[in-house]
């Protein structure tokens, strides 16, 4: 069941893959899935990762890259902003996903243990959970503007302003993951999810919308968060 | 008279297999030989397409296409990726023995349904002690009443494990017989997929048979039958071996060629050193070659002449100049023809299997062998 699951994701994020990056080809000497709308007019690439000039040919639909030259001397920031900063946002974002997740389940358990003297230990703490799990979610969508703003500056110098398929879905994804994030933030912080007082969820119909809202955002946020980290990281670290 | 010419239908099932090797096959040619899966959603595409089971008589609801349309089709397919292209094709190879030697009834129940759906079926005779030498297989079938008892083990099944219905070779009191063998039938155990040097996506297994029950309606032919069967299916899918094998010539060729003149040395282009040019020169005077000789082996056997020299010249060939090919292609991408992230070292493990597979290079020297010495005089 486990191996049947996988293969569908694995088949749906194909999909997904071929109809953002069109056909792709793998650099040979790094081995970073490139696309082939990666190529500029002169029918090159540089390769994001290790630097290489590729002369990229399509014969018979195989992908044939040619090696030309090496792009040694590359524009290497000094305090490396972009990386410091975004660690913030992945570091902080999936904590309070997982917090608005503990208070929800707290929510549904926590009345059939109503008497229970762990119970009440417990619900003194859920409000300080919620204010946490707000705080650092807001901290994560903050930073996430120095790190968009500090990964442009590193595209705009280190890579030249090429426009790599893979720079441009960070940089989609970047501003979904602002515009939902400070969403989420807007619901939990005027309490239209979690109550201030108690931390937990109100069973109210308008609450109970507002909840699915936010957590179909949070994990919207959390899968854009993943994939922006993951394509970063194969553009410092490769395959 | 001398025609090279295709005609117009051929031509337009020459573009259309194209597209689809380009479009389908060749852009997945890596990911499936990485991954060694079958490829299932690629041989759909094929069936969709009418490129798959093209020998089915119409009568029985195929296309009915002769043996140079289907050397044609494949030699565009292999250009892709001859691991899948394999995948696709191997039908042929089981097929062949029921349209050859199958009764109305067998070709109704065993083909017509593969005209209708994605279907697999595979070619049971290699056994692990009888490769070439087909009368060394063990596998024995005894006749009760109306039926067939089976026991035996067949290795390097072609689809073996996606198969519906197997052919079968087998040893009815000492005589070599062919049988139809549904792939559901109690007694099949099929093996795990073998990891061969190549073509990855052709999937090949083991299939063992334990007190297999066949009626005697699925036997093929009479008693004995079986080692012509054999023998004439060969005459039908070597030229299409052949073509598989010049598939992976031009694949090379055209890799080779395209880089050579992309890659700078020495401050001029790669192509226009003779050490470059000339070999390629070579490899496309053979892949001329090995191209009539296929062409010239399927269509005398579908003008209804004896083709068993022509089309053991064609395999034996077409397979040498596949891997001679191979190989100097990857001297031409130098570093870049030995690493897996280019498709050229994919070529040359593809291309040895050739060599050895429906009958290896030393047997059809044999055949050509047998055939020069009933010979008079080397003439026309």
């Amino acid at each position: 069941m486990i191996d049947g699951f996988e293969k569908a994701v694995d088949k749906l994020i194909d999909r997904i893959k071929t109809r953002i990056y069109g056909k792709t080809f793998r650099c040979p000497v790094c081995h970073l899935e490139l696309s082939f709308h990666d190529i500029n007019e002169n029918g090159l690439v540089v390769c994001p990762l290790c630097g290489i000039v590729i002369e990229v040919a399509d014969v018979f639909g195989h992908a044939l890259p040619v090696v030309h030259n090496v792009e040694i001397k590359r524009y290497q920031p000094k305090l490396r902003i972009h990386p410091v900063s975004t660690h913030l946002p992945i570091g902080l974002f999936p904590f309070s996903l997982l917090l608005s997740l503990l208070l929800a389940f707290a929510s549904f358990l926590l009345p059939a243990f109503d008497n229970h003297c762990v119970t009440g230990v417990f619900m003194s703490y859920l409000s300080k959970i919620n204010n946490i799990s707000q705080f650092f979610l807001i901290i994560a969508v903050i930073f996430s503007v120095p790190a968009f703003l500090s990964g442009l500056y590193d595209w705009h110098y280190r890579y030249e302003k090429r426009r790599y398929k893979t720079i441009t879905v960070k940089i989609i994804l970047s501003i979904v993951f602002f515009v939902l994030g400070l969403l989420a933030f807007c619901l939990h912080h005027y309490g239209l999810v979690f109550s201030p007082e108690t931390g937990l969820l109100t069973f109210s119909m308008s609450n109970i919308l507002c909840a699915i809202l936010y957590f179909i955002l949070m994990l919207a946020n959390m899968i854009c968060l993943a994939t922006i980290g993951h394509l970063g990281g194969l553009l410092v670290f490769g395959k | 008279m001398i025609n090279f010419g295709l005609s117009d239908e051929q031509k337009k099932l020459v573009e259309k297999a194209r597209d689809f090797s380009k479009n389908f096959v060749a852009p997945n040619a890596l990911k499936y030989d990485r991954s060694g899966e079958f490829p299932e959603e690629i041989c759909k595409e094929a069936f969709r397409q009418g490129l798959m089971n093209t020998s089915i008589p119409k009568e029985y609801g195929g296309p009915g296409l002769s043996v140079l349309d289907h050397v044609l089709i494949t030699e565009e397919i292999a250009t892709g990726c001859t691991g899948i292209g394999t995948a696709i094709d191997s039908n042929g190879l089981s097929q062949f023995p029921v349209i050859l030697a199958g009764t109305d009834e067998q070709k109704r129940e065993f083909l017509t349904p593969m005209t209708r759906e994605l279907m697999f079926s595979a070619y049971a005779v290699t056994e692990p002690a009888a490769g070439s030498d087909v009368n060394r297989i063990e596998t024995i079938a005894k006749r009760y009443n109306d039926e067939y008892v089976i026991n035996g083990v067949k290795w390097w099944i072609t689809n073996g494990s996606v198969a519906s219905w197997y052919f079968v070779l087998a040893k009815v009191d000492g005589k070599l017989t062919g049988f139809i063998v549904p792939a559901d039938t109690p007694g099949i155990i099929r093996g795990p997929k073998e990891y061969n040097l190549g073509q990855h996506a052709s999937n090949t297994v083991r299939v063992t048979f334990e007190d297999v029950k066949v009626p005697s309606k699925y036997r093929l032919g009479s008693e004995g039958d079986g080692f012509n069967i054999v023998m004439k299916t060969f005459d039908h899918t070597r030229p299409g071996v052949a073509s598989g094998a010049n598939g992976i010539t031009r694949a090379a060729l055209n890799l080779a060629l395209e880089y050579a003149k992309r890659r700078r040395t020495f401050d001029k282009k790669l192509i226009s050193n003779q050490g470059i040019s000339f070999p390629l020169a070579e490899i496309l005077t053979k892949l001329d070659a090995a191209r009539f000789l296929a062409w010239k082996a399927a269509w005398l056997i579908d003008n209804g002449f004896d083709n068993s020299r022509e089309a053991s010249q064609a395999k034996w060939f077409a397979a040498d100049v596949a891997m001679e090919a191979a190989i100097k292609a990857a001297q031409v991408l130098g570093g870049y023809g030995y690493t897996n992230e280019m498709p050229v070292e994919k070529l040359i493990r593809d291309a040895k299997i050739y060599q050895i597979y429906e009958g290896a290079t030393e047997i059809q020297k044999m055949v050509i062998v047998a055939k020069m010495m009933r010979m008079r005089e080397i003439a026309l």
